[in-house]
């Protein structure tokens, strides 16, 4: 699509700032050379005049003193966030004006202040600052594995789900990486986005959104899977129609060993799991008798839906809404999933690096399909697009739905198993 | 995962819990140790392994093996610190070729409270909701 190809003003100089914060948090803010105490400037001068300004021309100018302090630090991680926060509605606003969807009006839930959680969020943010003022690139495992006890507590309190999810994976990453010195090239953008969102969210709890009773029919779109070594979320697209029509996400998520993966993480969801992998691979509708729509596209089932008539995803694509937007401090180019239907000579890149290792769209598959449903998503180099299904002859395919019989197929239910070989530990010990 | 329900790469050790071929009932807990080649397996009750004979038993082999699997043999190498520049390591066997360690008895609380606490994941709740934060991580 050519109105995707010039992206809006500002976007490239925002991410090249980001790029160049990005270096002196791998460098280590202990070891700042001329290049990098420069840069930091510029930075503190394009927040001049903004409501950050005063703070970032402070921050900055404390850690050039060698002023390591974490609140500094939560500033410079703001800053960055900011930019990028930008960049995102920059991008928000052009997708909806080429789709031609208006934007949803929502007033984001209220963060809470973090009130028992207090402490916990002090020691993240302490954490995160000892990996900035070593440098990312200059980690050792000895410099990360202490923050497992801290990591334990965060996981132990559901109200901070997003952020244990997101530190967990960036611990992980970082202790598979160790020592960093010996790495070829790091990926400074993504450590500077995981290092930097951590850090912002040290400062509250995150709102509890509103939400209201429903029940309709859902048309599934194609699922979205997102999994680390210990945590999963998946999120199947889909139209929800109960007298007006809507796109919600359904999601899926929870804690998990690495080595439950692939069709094995389902046995985590069950029992709504069930009936939804089924529709997926029959190419049913779902009936969703009892569900809490939340404000933020969410729809949360407190029973399991049941398989109801054939699934018409295309038709349904035509009656996609916009997703409400996520609150200021959470926003990054990396979330944007505007749900489109396109015809096969759409000319975006595909963005088949998004989709699992067992997906059943293949690349030839979605290059030859007359037309697709997918998300639009934006990456550093651009707009490209993430196939979620895609019509075959007078069928459809749709990423997800072999997932039912992968499951059926399982020779056995890995949770079980670890919990028995646990048990048998434990039985042998007393 | 019932032959091998637990390996990590931790502390310079490929460490984990390995199940015995023969008795559903047993189950080993053994380690091989960076750079000295250390190595040790016994139940979880310290009685040494029947199959350490001077050398690596057959549990040690499915670890390593199963850590190939999980994190890749190169990853499991570098740990190990074998291999290098032009040598090819890509199963258990020649990854311990290369390592000249000896048993060393260790207890094995360390690594069973490890599993434990890996297993600590199974139960923990979250609150529903999509994940905004998982964006970043692509399966």
């Amino acid at each position: 699509m050519k109105p995707f190809t010039l992206l809006p003003a500002g976007v490239d100089e925002a991410i090249g700032l980001v790029e160049q914060f990005d270096q002196a948090l791998l460098h280590g803010f202990a070891r700042l050379g001329d290049d990098h105490r420069n840069q930091l400037e510029s930075l503190a001068d394009v927040f001049n005049g903004s409501p950050l300004g005063a703070a970032v021309a402070e921050a900055v100018a404390a850690v050039e003193r060698s002023e390591f302090v974490a609140r500094y630090f939560l500033t410079l991680a703001s800053a960055r966030v900011a930019l990028l926060g930008a960049v995102h509605d920059a991008l928000v606003t052009q997708a909806h004006e080429v789709l031609g969807r208006t934007s949803p009006t929502m007033e984001p839930p209220t963060p809470r202040p973090p009130g028992r959680s207090a402490t916990t969020l002090s020691s993240v943010q302490q954490w995160l600052t000892e990996l900035a003022i070593a440098g990312l690139k200059h980690l050792e495992e000895s410099t990360v594995s202490p923050f497992a006890a801290t990591l334990e507590n965060l996981q132990a309190e559901p109200e901070l789900t997003g952020l244990a999810a997101l530190l967990t994976g960036f611990s992980n990453e970082l202790l598979r990486s160790m020592p960093a010195s010996r790495l070829p090239a790091l990926p400074a953008f993504r450590w500077g986005d995981l290092w930097s969102a951590g850090m912002v969210r040290t400062q509250q709890l995150p709102g509890v959104p509103t939400f209201s009773d429903v029940e309709g029919v859902l048309t599934p779109l194609g699922l979205d899977l997102h999994a680390h070594e210990n945590f999963v979320c998946g999120v199947l697209y889909g139209v929800l129609d109960n007298g007006e029509s809507r796109t919600v996400r359904l999601p899926f998520t929870g804690y998990k060993v690495d080595a439950i993966a692939g069709a094995g993480v389902w046995d985590r969801f069950s029992p709504h799991a069930e009936p939804i992998l089924e529709a997926l691979n029959r190419h049913k509708t779902l009936r969703v008798s009892k569900a809490e729509l939340r404000s933020d596209g969410d729809l949360i089932l407190r029973t399991a839906p049941v398989p109801g008539g054939p699934a018409d995803p295309f038709a349904a694509a035509d009656r996609v809404t916009p997703l409400p937007a996520v609150p200021a401090l959470l926003r990054h180019p990396v979330h944007i999933a505007e749900p489109v239907r396109l015809l096969g000579d759409h000319g975006l890149p595909l963005a088949m690096e998004r989709l699992s290792g067992d997906t059943e769209l293949t690349e030839e598959d979605v290059q030859q399909a007359p037309e697709l449903l997918g998300l639009l998503r934006f990456d550093r180099s651009g707009w490209r697009v993430q196939p979620l299904c895609i019509r075959v002859k007078k069928s459809f395919l749709m990423n997800g739905e072999g997932l039912a019989i992968a499951w059926r197929k399982l020779k056995n239910r890995p949770f079980e198993v670890l919990n028995e070989r646990a048990g048998r530990l434990l039985r042998r010990k007393s | 995962m019932a032959s091998v329900p637990f390996v990590e790469l931790a502390g310079g050790k490929v460490q984990g819990v390995v199940s015995s071929g023969s008795d559903i009932e047993r189950v080993y807990v053994s380690f091989i140790e960076s750079g000295s080649g250390d190595y040790y397996c016994g139940t979880n009750n310290n009685r040494p392994c029947g199959g350490l004979r001077g050398a690596p038993c057959k549990h040690i082999i499915e670890l390593v093996d199963e850590a190939i699997v999980q994190f890749g043999a190169a990853r499991v190498a570098a740990y190990l610190g074998v291999g290098g520049e032009g040598q090819e390591i890509e199963t258990a066997r020649k990854v311990l070729a290369s390592l000249h360690g000896h048993e060393r008895k260790e207890s094995p609380g360390i690594v069973f409270s490890r599993f434990l606490n890996y297993l600590r994941y199974c139960d923990l709740e979250v609150q529903p909701g999509t994940v905004l934060e998982m964006g970043w991580f692509i399966s």
